[in-house]
């Protein structure tokens, strides 16, 4: 702030302290809005970061789920050593993926063994570490489906399930409202990928697709059952249940628990929930991984108007209110 | 949160090097401000939610082109946040209040304190409406986003003459609404006292 707000009269500062009360009372975030958006613009940011690390001709580390970043890990000596450590680890795993890890190959299970070893404790992160993994199932089905692998498409969804599966079980049961909200957004988009592929997929695979659709859907209910405290379909021996005392008078959990890959159809497609619906930055596509391209532009964007150098202004709204 | 300018580079700079926790921290201190800011256009807490959040998506994908230019990493969020708004504003259909919000107030005060809180916030709120657009804009960087009068017209891509001048307009507004005037001292308790009529 390099000026005064207002002149200090008695009006102004009157004035003052009932727009501060104004703002504090009716135009600040709820904490769990606030909460969810965080979820979400990191779960964006861990995606970020790996296409990033991608780019830079490590993309064999994008499935290597993130780590909890301390304020040590951000010494020089810490950081080169965890490049070298990092590069090692990507060859590793390339020469491992060269042999056979692929999806539905000789070392594909164990390669799932080992990304499951590596996910971290942290149940934010570890909700957001997963939402990777089942990105990597979404890319492996798609690409599997483009060349007629239909044996591979279903050894990706089957993967998808029981990593969706273990996910939510270990959301609802840390009670983490971030990873709640990290699942829930990623989750939900995932439904969408998952449609676009089972559109061009082979039929052979469109059994596997569908009921990871299927297990997608009951992931957002049994997330929203526990956060109503209505519990979560018995997933989890029913340890969230009741837990605000009220809640909506909700749903019984319709679905037996565990779910695992070869869980089948629930009885009726889950309603779509409108604080579901696919963010705006979300639109459904083709492809499993969010990146730039796919994201609406906006119609102007900073870099579109270079400072100083823009129109007076970009534009008006034709009504504010 | 509280981050200096020379903090903010440094996290803008390893955020557009792939560093998630950078973007984290940068998030925690820029969300406030640019929720209320939001908010305090649309209207509507859940569509404010949406922006807020896709403001600062589209922030991470535009880092890497992200240059300073004069214009610090703050004011650069700030105008796409605006965009954003103006975006959101021209293609809604559907108009709706912020009855939602008012639960916010006094959650600790009895049910006349609650009642006066209330009237109080709604008069501020109607007075709001009075303004023009672009008032209301200068009230919002101003007031409710913190930002100085020559952030504000950095991000509304005015001079900075042009903002103190539509703020100024928008004070006075204000205040003829809500009854203020400079005959209005406050007491020990920000109460006001007033020694000849107002409204």
């Amino acid at each position: 702030m390099d000026d005064m707000m207002l002149e200090l009269t008695a009006g102004n500062q009157m004035l003052r302290r009932r727009l501060d009360a104004y703002a504090d009372a009716r135009l600040s975030p709820e904490p769990a809005a606030a909460t969810r958006m965080r979820a979400r613009v990191m779960a964006a940011a861990h995606r970020q970061a790996a296409l990033t690390s991608a780019g830079a001709g490590l993309t064999v580390l994008t499935t290597v789920p993130p780590t909890i970043r301390r304020p040590l890990a951000r010494h020089p000596a810490t950081r080169v050593a965890g490049i070298l450590l990092s590069a090692a680890l990507g060859l590793s795993l390339a020469v491992g993926s060269a042999l056979a890890a692929d999806a539905g190959g000789l070392l594909y299970p164990a390669r799932l063994g080992l990304e499951t070893v590596l996910l971290p404790t942290d149940p934010s992160e570890r909700a957001i570490a997963e939402l990777g993994r089942l990105e990597t199932r979404l890319q492996e089905a798609q690409a599997a489906s483009e060349r007629g692998d239909s044996a591979a498409v279903t050894a990706a969804m089957q993967a998808y399930a029981a990593i969706l599966g273990s996910a939510s079980q270990d959301a609802i049961a840390a009670a983490d409202p971030v990873a709640s909200a990290a699942l829930e957004a990623g989750v939900s988009r995932n439904i969408e990928v998952l449609q676009a592929i089972l559109e061009r997929a082979p039929a052979a695979a469109t059994d596997g697709l569908t009921r990871a659709i299927e297990r997608s859907d009951k992931t957002l209910d049994d997330i929203d059952g526990a956060a109503n405290g209505n519990g979560n379909g018995g997933g989890n021996g029913g340890g969230n249940g009741g837990g605000n005392g009220g809640g909506n008078g909700g749903q019984p959990g319709t679905t037996p628990g565990g779910g695992g890959p070869g869980a089948g159809p629930t009885d009726e497609p889950a309603t779509p929930d409108p604080t579901k619906e696919p963010k705006p930055t979300k639109a459904p596509t083709a492809e499993p991984t969010p990146t730039a391209e796919r994201t609406p532009r906006p119609e102007h964007t900073p870099d579109q108007i270079p400072p100083g150098q823009g129109p007076d202004d970009p534009g008006k709204p034709s009504d504010g209110d | 949160m509280t981050l200096d300018d020379v903090a903010i580079e440094r996290l803008v700079g390893e955020a557009r090097a792939g560093d998630a926790w950078a973007f984290g921290l940068l998030f925690d201190h820029y969300h406030l401000p640019i929720y209320r800011y939001i908010v305090s256009r649309v209207h509507r807490p859940a569509d404010a939610e949406d922006l807020t959040q896709l403001v600062f998506v589209k922030a991470l994908e535009a880092l890497p082109r992200y240059e300073s230019r004069g214009i610090p990493f703050g004011g650069w969020l700030f105008r796409l946040a605006r965009n954003t708004v103006i975006d959101h504003v021209r293609t809604r259909h559907d108009h709706a209040d912020l009855d939602a919000a008012a639960g916010h107030a006094g959650s600790g005060a009895g049910p006349d304190e609650v009642t006066v809180t209330r009237l109080e916030l709604d008069e501020v709120a109607d007075a709001l409406t009075s303004l023009t657009d672009e008032q209301r804009d200068a009230i919002a960087l101003r007031f409710f986003a913190g930002l100085s009068a020559r952030e504000a017209a950095e991000v509304m891509g005015k001079q900075e003459g042009t903002v103190r001048g539509l703020q100024f307009r928008a004070i006075a507004a204000l205040r003829r609404q809500l009854g203020i005037d400079d005959e209005v001292q406050v007491d020990r308790d920000d109460r006001p006292v007033r020694r000849r009529g107002t409204r």
